[in-house]
C-alpha cells in the first residue's frame, strides 16, 4: 500500500523533471537569434558559428537534440562551454562543494534556529511579541540586504568573521561561510518562526493535549511529545516552497560574498551568455529541488500515520 | 523571500458581500492604516520625484564621493558624489514600478486563466493545473536567470520571467475561489435565466474572487520587490546609472569596506520597510477577510 | 470521609475580557464506591464542574469554596502534588474520543503513556493494559496497540479511553459524557461495560450526562444541575419516582416516550439559560409554572428534603402535581 504511494509520487517527480528539462533545453530555441550563435556566446565568427553547428549537430529535429543532451547529462556529460572552451562539468567540479556546504549550513539555521524561537514565541507570551516583531522584520529582509548589514556589522566594525570567499577544508568553510549562511537563512527563518509558533499554538490548544495534562504528564513531555511532534506535520508541508527560494537566494548570497559557488558561476555566464553552462546549472538547481521536494513529501508520510491511510 | 515562498491563500467558507462594513473596520486598524499611508506616501514620492528631489540623480563628482550626512546632502552621497537621498526617491520608480508590472500581469493573467479554468473544467482545467504546478518548481529567480541568457540584462527580461513564475499563485488562489463561487446557487440561476457565461464570469464571479485576489497581489507585491531588487543586484536588471535600491546595494558595497556603507544601508532599509509595510497591509486585509494564509 | 467533596464551588471563566460566574455554589459529595449522576443541559455547568475538579479549567478562571479528595484539598495541591493526584487518582473520560487521542501515536503508545509516567517498566506496562483490553472488550489486543487511532471505530476509541482511565488504578473516575458522541447501540454496550468494570473496582465515579435516564440507569444518585446552579440531589430510584425539583419534573416529562398517549411533544417553555444570565431569585422562576412572586426574588437554597435535597421554596406544596406532570399524566402548565 504505501509501496505504491511512494510510486506515485515518484512517477509525478519524474515527469515534472522531466518538463522542466525540456523547457531549459527549450529556452535554447526560443530565444531570439539562432542556436549555434546563442551557444557561440554572440561574440563569434561566422566559421566558429557553422563549427559549433556541425558539432553539435543542430540541423537535426529537435526531438532528436533533446534527447542526446539528455542522454549527455545522464552520462555526467553536461555540455561544453564555447566561453571557456571547457566541458561545463569540469568547470563545476569544485563549486559545488562550496554550494552544498552553504546551503546545508543554512538549512540547518533554519529548522534548529526557526524551530526553537517558534516554540519560544508560542510558549512564553512576552518574549512572544518580540520575535513576532522580529520575524516581520526578517520576513521583509531580502539575503543581500541581510548580507551587507552583516557584513558591515561583523566584517568590518567587529571583525570577527573573513568578509568573502568560501575558504578551504571543513574548519575554513565553516568561517568563511557563516554569515553567508545567515544572511541566506534570515528569512526563511523568520517564516519557519511564525509558521512554528502559529502551529504549536493551535496544537497547544487541541483536545488530546488536554487529555495528556489530564493524566499527569509533565509539561516538558507533553509539549515535546504530543505538541511539538503533531505541529511538525503543518511546517514539513511548507518545507519544501522554502527549499526553492533557498537555491534561488544562494544565488544571490554567493555574489555577495564573492563565493565560488554554483550560484555565482550561473550569474555569470547568464552575464556573459554561455548558453550551455546557463542550460547545466539551471538543470542541477531544478533537479535539486525536486529531489528535495520528494523527499519532503515522503518525510510527511512517515510523520503522520493519516496522510499514509488517506492517499492509499 | 523570493517568489516561490510567496503564501497560497485558503478562500474563506463562501463569504456574503459584506464589502462596505468590512472596508469601515479596516480604517479602524492602527496598524493596517499605518502601512497603507507609507505605502502611499512611497507612491506619491516616486510620482512627484523631479519636484521633491533635492538634486538630479546622476548629477555628482567623485570629488564629493561618498560623503557622510550633511546639511547639503542629508543622506551623504555614493561613491560617484551623487545625493544619496534624491537617487532613493527616484530609485523608488524602478523599485516599485517593476513588482507593479509582474503583480498587474501575473494578476491578470492568472485570474483570467483560473475563473476561465474554474468555469470550463473538465480537462482545460487539468492541464491549467499541471502547467502551474510545474511552474511551482522553477525559483523564479532561475526563470529570470535564464530570460537574462536568451534576452539580455535589462527590466523587460526579468519581469516577464519573474511575471511567468508568479502567475500559478495567484491563480491557484484565484481558481480555488472561483470553483466555490460557481457551486453557489446565484450562479446557476443566472445560468438558466439565459445570460452568458463570460458575463456571468465577468459581473458575478469575479468581483467575488476580487478580495481574494487582493489580499494575495498585495503580500506577492512584497515578494516581487525582492525579488526584483535581487536580480538588479546581481547586475541582471537595471543597468546603471540608473536609481534603483536593489542595484544601489550593491553599487554601495564596495564602499562598506571603506568605512562608508551608507549607500548600501539606505537602499536596504527602504527595501526592507515597503515590504515590511506590503506584508502588515496583506496580513491585515487576509486576516479581516477570515482567510487562512497557508 | 467521602472520595470526593465539592464545598460550595464556585467557578468564574474569563469571557471576552471580563469574569462571568458560570457554576454557582455547588455542594456535592461522592462516596467510596459510589455512582453519581451530574444531569443537565447544554451551558449547565456539568462538564465545568468536572474539569475543575482535575483543575482542567481554561486559563483565567477563579475557582472559589473547595475540592476535595479525601479530605485533601485540590484546589491548594501544588503543580507536583496536582500531577501526582492526575497521575494516580482521579481519572477522566472525556466525550469525544477522536479528539481527545493523539492522531499519530498508537493506541498502544497513549495506554502506557500514563505508566510511563509513573515509572513502570514498558513491559510490565503493556501487560496491564493487554489485561484492560480485554477488560473492556477488546479482542487482539497485540494487534489493537500497535495501531492508530483513525483505524478504529468511535466506539472501540471510546473503550481505549475507558481502559487509559483504568490503567491507573484511580479512585475517583470523571465522566464526561463519555457516550454522547456515539450511536445509541454502542452507547449501550459502552456504559454497560464501564458499569462493570466500575463495580468491579469499587470506583467512584462523577458521571457527566444529559440523559437523564442514562443516569439513572447508571447511578446510585443524581444531581441536576440548570444554569450553574445544583437544583436537586435524589437518589436515582427515587428521583425517578419523584422529581423534587420542577425543572427535573420537566425534564422527565419531555422525554419522548413511545408508550405516551398525548402526541405532542412536553417541552419545558422558554429557553435554558446560561449561567451567567441568572439574576437574583430562584434561575428556574423564568420558565417554571409554579413561580410565585416570592421565587423571583429571593433564590431558594439547597436544603434536605425526603430523601435528597433540593433548591425550591415550594417543594412541599406542589409535590402531588409534580409526579403528574413527571409521569405525564398532567401537562406542564
Amino acid at each position: 500500500m504505501t509501496l505504491g504511494l511512494v510510486g506515485n509520487r515518484l512517477v509525478s517527480f519524474a515527469v515534472t523533471l522531466f518538463v522542466a528539462s525540456v523547457v531549459i533545453y527549450g529556452a535554447l530555441y526560443l530565444a531570439p537569434g539562432d542556436p549555434a550563435t546563442l551557444l557561440a556566446g554572440g561574440h563569434a565568427t561566422p566559421s566558429v558559428i557553422a563549427s559549433i553547428a556541425r558539432q553539435e549537430h543542430l540541423n537535426q529535429p529537435f526531438v532528436v537534440r533533446y534527447w542526446d543532451w539528455l542522454a549527455g547529462v545522464l552520462h555526467g556529460n553536461l555540455g561544453e562551454s564555447f566561453l571557456y572552451k571547457q566541458p561545463v562539468a569540469s568547470l563545476i567540479g569544485g563549486r559545488v562543494l562550496n554550494t552544498v556546504f552553504l546551503v546545508v549550513y543554512a538549512s540547518i539555521l533554519i529548522i534548529v534556529g526557526g524551530v526553537a524561537l517558534g516554540l519560544l514565541a508560542a510558549l512564553r507570551r512576552r518574549t512572544g511579541v518580540v520575535i513576532t516583531v522580529g520575524t516581520s522584520i526578517g520576513l521583509a529582509t531580502p539575503s543581500f540586504v541581510a548580507a551587507i548589514i552583516l557584513i558591515t556589522i561583523f566584517a568590518v566594525n567587529l571583525k570577527w568573521f573573513p568578509v568573502f570567499g568560501a575558504g578551504t577544508g571543513f574548519a575554513g568553510r565553516l568561517s568563511h561561510l557563516t554569515l553567508p549562511a545567515i544572511a541566506l537563512a534570515l528569512s526563511w527563518l523568520a517564516y519557519t518562526a511564525q509558521l512554528t509558533r502559529a502551529a504549536v499554538h493551535e496544537e497547544l490548544g487541541k483536545e488530546h493535549v488536554e487529555t495528556a495534562h489530564s493524566r499527569g504528564i509533565k509539561q516538558r513531555r507533553v509539549v515535546s511529545r504530543h505538541v511539538v511532534r503533531n505541529a511538525m506535520i503543518p511546517i514539513t508541508t511548507v518545507s519544501g516552497l522554502t527549499v526553492a527560494g533557498l537555491i534561488a537566494g544562494d544565488v544571490v548570497v554567493e555574489q555577495a560574498f564573492g563565493i565560488n559557488g554554483l550560484g555565482s558561476f550561473l550569474v555569470q555566464s547568464a552575464l556573459d551568455k554561455d548558453f550551455a553552462s546557463v542550460q547545466a546549472v539551471a538543470l542541477i538547481l531544478v533537479t535539486a529541488f525536486v529531489v528535495i521536494n520528494v523527499i519532503v513529501d515522503l518525510w510527511s508520510l512517515v510523520l503522520d500515520p493519516r496522510l499514509r491511510a488517506r492517499a492509499a | 523571500m523570493s517568489a516561490t515562498a510567496a503564501p497560497v491563500l485558503a478562500p474563506p467558507p463562501a463569504a456574503g458581500a459584506r464589502r462596505g462594513r468590512r472596508r469601515s473596520t479596516l480604517l479602524r486598524d492602527p496598524v493596517a492604516v499605518a502601512a497603507g499611508l507609507f505605502i502611499l506616501g512611497l507612491v506619491a514620492v516616486a510620482v512627484l520625484a523631479p519636484w521633491i528631489a533635492p538634486y538630479s540623480p546622476s548629477a555628482g563628482s567623485i570629488l564629493s564621493g561618498n560623503e557622510g550626512i550633511s546639511s547639503a546632502h542629508w543622506l551623504g552621497t555614493d561613491s560617484f558624489g551623487r545625493d544619496l537621498l534624491s537617487r532613493l526617491i527616484f530609485g523608488a520608480r524602478l523599485s516599485l514600478l517593476g513588482p507593479a508590472l509582474i503583480i498587474a500581469i501575473s494578476t491578470l493573467v492568472g485570474a483570467t486563466l483560473a475563473i476561465a479554468a474554474a468555469w470550463i473544467g473538465g480537462w482545460p482545467d487539468q492541464v491549467v493545473s499541471r502547467v502551474a504546478d510545474i511552474l511551482f518548481a522553477f525559483p523564479g529567480l532561475i526563470f529570470a536567470m535564464i530570460a537574462v541568457s536568451m534576452f539580455g540584462a535589462g527590466l523587460i527580461a526579468p519581469v516577464i520571467a519573474l511575471s511567468i513564475s508568479y502567475t500559478p499563485y495567484l491563480m491557484r488562489v484565484v481558481r480555488a475561489a472561483a470553483i466555490q463561487q460557481r457551486a453557489l446557487p446565484y450562479v446557476s440561476a443566472c445560468y438558466v435565466e439565459g445570460l452568458p457565461a463570460w458575463k456571468i464570469c465577468l459581473r458575478h464571479l469575479l468581483p467575488n474572487v476580487a478580495p481574494i485576489l487582493l489580499v494575495q497581489a498585495t503580500l506577492s507585491f512584497g515578494y516581487a520587490l525582492v525579488d526584483l531588487a535581487a536580480i538588479s543586484y546581481l547586475g541582471l536588471g537595471v543597468q546603471p546609472p540608473a536609481a534603483e535600491w536593489g542595484l544601489m546595494v550593491s553599487e554601495g558595497q564596495s564602499s562598506i569596506l571603506a568605512g562608508h556603507p551608507q549607500e548600501s544601508l539606505a537602499a536596504g532599509v527602504m527595501i526592507i520597510l515597503t515590504v515590511v509595510a506590503f506584508n502588515l497591509l496583506g496580513d491585515r486585509l487576509a486576516s479581516r477577510q477570515g482567510m487562512e494564509l497557508a | 470521609m467521602n472520595v470526593l467533596e465539592l464545598d460550595a464551588l464556585a467557578v468564574d471563566l474569563l469571557v471576552e475580557g471580563r469574569l462571568s460566574r458560570v457554576i454557582h455554589e455547588v455542594t456535592l459529595n461522592v462516596a467510596e464506591s459510589q455512582a453519581v449522576g451530574l444531569v443537565g443541559e447544554s451551558g449547565a455547568g456539568k462538564s465545568m464542574t468536572s474539569r475543575a475538579v482535575m483543575r482542567l479549567l481554561p486559563a483565567g478562571a477563579v475557582i472559589h469554596g473547595d475540592i476535595r479528595f479525601w479530605g485533601r484539598s485540590v484546589l491548594a495541591m501544588d503543580t507536583g502534588q496536582l500531577r501526582a493526584f492526575r497521575l494516580r487518582d482521579a481519572a477522566m473520560i472525556f466525550q469525544d474520543p477522536r479528539a481527545h487521542i493523539n492522531p499519530v501515536r498508537t493506541i498502544g503508545d497513549f495506554l502506557t503513556e500514563a505508566l510511563l509516567e509513573r515509572g513502570e517498566s514498558r513491559h510490565r506496562a503493556d501487560a496491564i493494559v493487554s489485561g484492560l483490553l480485554s477488560a473492556v472488550g477488546i479482542t487482539d489486543a497485540a494487534r489493537r496497540m500497535r495501531q492508530y487511532p483513525h483505524e478504529l471505530s468511535g466506539g472501540l476509541l471510546q473503550r481505549v479511553m475507558i481502559a487509559a482511565a483504568l490503567a491507573i488504578e484511580p479512585k475517583l473516575l470523571l465522566a464526561d459524557e463519555p457516550t454522547t458522541a456515539l450511536d445509541v447501540t454502542t452507547q449501550s454496550d459502552v456504559m454497560v461495560n464501564l458499569g462493570t468494570q466500575r463495580r468491579e473496582r469499587r470506583l467512584a465515579m462523577l458521571f457527566i450526562t444529559h440523559d437523564l435516564e442514562l443516569a439513572a440507569a447508571v447511578c446510585d444518585r443524581i444531581a441536576v444541575m440548570y444554569a450553574g446552579y445544583l437544583v436537586e440531589d435524589s437518589p436515582a430510584a427515587s428521583l425517578h419516582a419523584e422529581a423534587l425539583h420542577p425543572y427535573t419534573a420537566g425534564l422527565l416529562a419531555s422525554r419522548p416516550s413511545p408508550s405516551a398517549r398525548s402526541r405532542r411533544l412536553a417541552a419545558i417553555p422558554g429557553r435554558p439559560l446560561s449561567a451567567f444570565e441568572a439574576g437574583d431569585g430562584c434561575v428556574f422562576a423564568s420558565r417554571c409554572p409554579f413561580a410565585v412572586d416570592r421565587c423571583r426574588a429571593e433564590r431558594p437554597m439547597l436544603r434536605e428534603f425526603a430523601s435528597g435535597r433540593v433548591a425550591c421554596h415550594r417543594v412541599e406544596e406542589i409535590r402531588g402535581r409534580l409526579s403528574a406532570v413527571a409521569s405525564g399524566t398532567a401537562a406542564y402548565e
